[in-house]
């Protein structure tokens, strides 16, 4: 009696301090998150339940701004991609810009109205400024700037003609969220969440998912419409409710059409497409924004799964998100195919 | 027959298995009443929520205020202006950013059926 008299007391003691203990530890080794800046947009970086969290997280948002610094952007001057651009001839000495081009042409064969080449029209658009409506003579000569024999691929050498720029602003979110995930794999993260703008990336250890919003496009940024579980993967969204310009009534988006240079008109107003790839992602949400629901037959054979907001709040699916995407506003309706 | 435990024991035992309770219900970053501020990626200032009232943070050309238990960019001096059309934050995990100016608000903490992110 009396021994157990002394223990109990002792016991509960340590008991309340393993609670503490655990509650302050599992905050320390939980959620971590990392804030920076790439392809105009924030990147976020959060990781669950990892020794060394913050260095890992950090490492990931460092490799993404550097590959957006140093070789996607066509905006800074440090980038390959900017000097391309500038002199129209680049030596490129480890062979990345050329890996990334023909990267990128493999995904546009698939979709001839996306170009690298698509700087000449939002130039011309004026899509980073009030937006401009250009004339049929000025719209022709960005057709001919993008004409995809401007740009040759020489061993490492590469050599833009014409009046030709890239852009990787279809593609470059998708490939950033990308870079950020595969840092924090190496890193032997399990289980991570990047976002990149609207591009989200997902990482997750066996049969764990992660819930993710689908944006509505009707209302503001952090606004979801509907949800999905997703165990790895990216999700990445076009829509021509961010940027766009208003002329004389008619609403001109910044998705641009290779085969008119003019931004498309559809009824679509935004497309979210969930697939393995973060570059193939970024691709796919702007090809599908562009081809309408012509598009689902190119996604399934990538293995994608689409969700097309129309403007009417009808929305298309993949056959294969049914019982995953769950609609949380019943101003939509969803169709599947 | 001897009590197992006498009255003292059982007051003790009842004290410090409520204050156990206590500590591990008391979380603060994760009522969806704590806001945290980033500038230029890194941490800049902690609100709380809790007691609805006003307070207004001006940093990097950016107002933002927290007033009835929201938070949310008031005005910024960005050309795009997305970040004070953003929707008021009242609920854990949500955000709002002004990337031109690098600065960022969010609510801490998740709940089972918040999203971890939304698509954009």
């Amino acid at each position: 009696m009396k021994a157990v008299k002394k223990v109990l007391p002792i016991f509960a003691v340590l008991l309340v301090i393993g609670i503490f203990v655990y509650s302050v530890a599992s905050e320390k080794s939980g959620d971590v998150k990392k804030y920076g800046f790439a392809c105009g947009s924030e990147v976020t970086v959060s990781v669950s339940g990892t020794f060394k969290g913050e260095e890992k997280a950090q490492k990931a948002i460092d490799e993404s701004q550097k590959l957006d610094k140093l070789l996607l952007s066509d905006t800074l001057p440090s980038s390959k991609t900017y000097q391309l651009n500038k002199t129209g001839h680049l030596l490129d000495d480890n062979g990345e810009l050329v890996s990334y081009i023909n990267e990128c042409m493999a995904l546009t064969e698939k979709c001839p109205q996306m170009t690298i080449l698509s700087k000449p029209f939002s130039i011309a658009w004026d899509i980073t400024g009030n937006g401009r409506v250009p004339s049929k003579d000025e719209i022709n000569e960005t057709l001919q700037n993008a004409n995809p024999n401007n740009l040759k691929l020489n061993g490492n050498e590469i050599t833009l003609s014409n009046g030709a720029l890239i852009s990787f602003g279809a593609f470059g979110k998708g490939t950033v969220c990308e870079k950020a995930i595969e840092t924090l794999k190496s890193e032997n993260v399990k289980c991570a969440l990047v976002t990149v703008g609207g591009t989200v990336g997902v990482l997750n250890s066996k049969n764990n998912t992660t819930l993710i919003g689908v944006r509505n496009p009707f209302l503001s940024a952090g606004e979801y419409f509907a949800t999905v579980e997703v165990n790895n993967g990216y999700l990445s969204t076009s829509g021509d409710y961010e940027k766009f310009f208003e002329k004389d009534g008619k609403k001109y988006c910044h998705i641009f059409d290779a085969t008119t240079g003019c931004p498309v008109e559809s009824n679509i107003t935004s497309v979210t497409v969930i697939t393995n790839s973060g570059t193939a992602s970024d691709f796919l949400s702007t090809a599908i924004f562009i081809l309408g629901e012509n598009g689902l037959s190119l996604a399934k054979e990538m293995n994608a799964q689409v969700i097309i907001v129309n403007k009417d709040k009808s929305v298309i699916a993949s056959k294969s998100l049914e019982g995953n995407l769950k609609l949380t506003n019943n101003d939509f309706t969803v169709i599947y195919k | 027959m001897k009590k197992l435990f006498t009255k003292i024991d059982l007051i003790i035992i009842a004290v410090v298995l409520t204050l156990g309770v206590a500590l591990l219900l008391f979380r603060p970053s994760n009522n969806g009443k704590t806001a945290k501020i980033y500038v230029d990626g890194k941490e800049y200032k902690t609100i709380s929520l809790e007691n609805n009232e006003y307070l207004e943070t001006k940093v990097n050309n950016v107002v933002i205020i927290a007033e009835k238990g929201e938070i949310y960019i008031k005005s910024s001096t960005c050309p795009d202006k997305i970040c004070v059309g953003a929707a008021h934050l009242s609920k854990k995990g949500q955000s709002a950013v002004c990337v031109p100016n690098r600065v960022s608000v969010e609510i801490l903490g998740k709940s089972e059926n918040t999203p971890g992110a939304v698509t954009g």
